[in-house]
């Protein structure tokens, strides 16, 4: 049976799919929120440990 | 000229945390809301960061570390397969290549978080199984476990798929289906 051979094939095609699921977030812009918190963090001041609130 | 802030590095490194963070939780906006977290975790806790150390590993520590502690404490959260994958199908006119994405994204979405954390880490984010078994506080012989086990369900998941159009809505498909796995087994 080629089954051995569907198996190799099949985590192959795991592999590849697994990367094109991971790189299609990856190329997405990131939402505004998070330019807007990064901004936010860094008004708060060179504090360390502002902690800031949940 | 002064040492980089490390914190500067930050942003560099949200596309792969969505990305991660989506994986983990299999909803868009609760991936999101884990990625801020880990953010303000990250930034009020910089000096933890070792400099000239993996800064990506040392983020999504955070974020898993996150995700299984909300885990433990929340209600059990519905996956979003939908919002998180058909908003990001593939727009690429590859008939069979669509519908195998979407039969993986829903596969995918069924394994255990462990088994989807340990393929995220070591299948797409380009981890070695040591860095992966540090991040996820086990031995390098878990992850590989995780990884494997996640490999084979897939693609017995994935297996069934190609022979047969199923939705497993109903027992009468159900038993069509273990039939023809014992078929395969004998």
């Amino acid at each position: 049976m080629s089954q051995r051979k569907d198996q190799k094939t099949r985590r192959e095609e795991i592999d590849v799919s697994l990367k094109r699921v991971y790189q299609e977030v990856l190329d997405e812009d990131i939402p505004d929120r998070f330019q807007q918190l990064l901004a936010q963090l860094k008004d708060q001041g060179p504090d360390k440990t502002s902690g800031g609130s949940e | 000229m002064s040492a980089p802030d490390p914190r500067e590095e930050l942003v560099e490194h949200l596309p792969a945390m969505r990305a991660f963070a989506m994986s983990l939780t299999r909803n868009s906006a609760t991936a999101d809301d884990m990625v801020q977290d880990t953010v303000v975790k990250a930034w009020t806790n910089i000096d933890k960061f070792e400099p000239g150390t993996n800064m990506r590993a040392w983020l999504f520590t955070i974020l898993r570390n996150n995700f299984y502690s909300n885990r433990r404490k929340a209600v059990r959260e519905v996956a979003d397969v939908d919002g998180v994958f058909t908003d990001r199908l593939s727009q690429k006119p590859d008939h069979d290549g669509r519908l195998q994405m979407n039969d993986f994204k829903t596969a995918f979405a069924k394994l255990p978080d462990e088994q989807r954390e340990a393929l995220i880490l070591v299948g797409a984010s380009g981890f070695a199984y040591e860095e992966a078994a540090e991040m996820c506080g086990v031995r390098v012989g878990t992850i590989k476990s995780r990884v494997n086990r996640g490999r084979n369900k897939l693609a017995e998941l994935m297996g069934l798929k190609d022979d047969e159009a199923l939705e497993m809505t109903d027992s009468a498909t159900v038993a069509v289906v273990a039939d023809h796995l014992n078929g395969r087994l004998t």
